[in-house]
């Protein structure tokens, strides 16, 4: 990440007309929203019923966009789209990188 | 009926808590009383307690999602206006928010919340406008069954 935790904080708050302490709950209650959608994710086989991890990856998707953690987002928008056509290609891998992602977020967060 | 000791009560509908609390805290800020609901069926609930002005509702939700609320709310609560948020567009989700009188759907990820506000302001404008309506109904007809909820 290119700025500082405090940084981002403030240039979110100011997007949203919010302080930068209500972006850090909200980032909270983000980190913690994705860690359970990201276990379903983990789980997935094909064949199952997709509906519990398309709109796993589909919450992560939106929720980590709202507070601009573009990076998580896009991750996960690539899950979204493959499981809504049944494409199981490289999902593993997939989703691998989005925990990375989600991870790197994490630790910047605690930063 | 327009809850006069704020500018307003909002319903926030969305299964993710950072999204509910983000929004809670944009309209708290501007002076509405906010409610929060994690599905349709605890909006629904949330409905029988609380006078609701506007719902704003999130598509995609487990337990019963924001499709069938719409079409739960119309019947039960006509006069309550509607603003819907969703990730995920298909041409079917918006003929239902067309045919059940939704006032907008907002698309995530949202830039920044200056479409919510405004159509917030635009939504509590037809709210009033229907609650004047009714008003002018009674005072033509008499005090027929007008249930102005």
């Amino acid at each position: 990440m290119s700025e500082a935790k405090n940084e981002w904080l403030q240039r979110v708050a100011d997007i949203h007309g919010l302080d930068p302490e209500d972006i850090e709950e909200i980032a909270e209650l983000c980190i913690d929203d994705t860690q359970e959608n990201l276990d379903v994710l983990k789980t997935v086989e094909r064949g199952q019923d997709l509906s519990d991890a398309i709109r796993a990856a589909h919450s992560i998707k939106g929720s980590s966009a709202n507070i601009h953690q573009n990076e998580v987002s896009d991750a996960a928008k690539i899950i979204e789209n493959q499981l809504r056509v049944d494409n199981f290609t490289d999902l593993k891998l997939k989703v691998s990188n989005l925990e990375n992602a989600f991870l790197k977020f994490k630790g910047f967060l605690n930063s | 009926m327009i809850n006069h000791s704020t500018k307003g009560n909002i319903l926030i509908v969305d299964d993710e808590t950072s999204i509910r609390t983000l929004l809670k805290e944009h309209f708290e800020k501007q002076g509405y009383s906010i409610f929060t609901a994690a599905n349709g069926l605890k909006a629904l609930e949330q409905l029988e307690e609380q006078k609701i002005d506007v719902i704003i509702s999130d598509i995609i939700m487990p337990e019963l999602d924001g499709v069938e609320l719409v079409k739960r709310v119309r019947v039960e609560y006509p006069i309550t206006r509607i603003i819907m948020m969703t990730g995920f567009v298909s041409i079917e989700n918006l003929l239902v928010c067309v045919q059940n009188q939704v006032d907008t759907v907002i698309f995530k990820p949202f830039k920044n919340l200056d479409e919510f506000t405004s159509s917030v302001e635009k939504s509590l404008e037809n709210l009033r406008h229907w609650q004047h309506k009714l008003n002018e109904y009674e005072s033509f007809f008499g005090n027929g069954p007008v249930n102005n909820d």
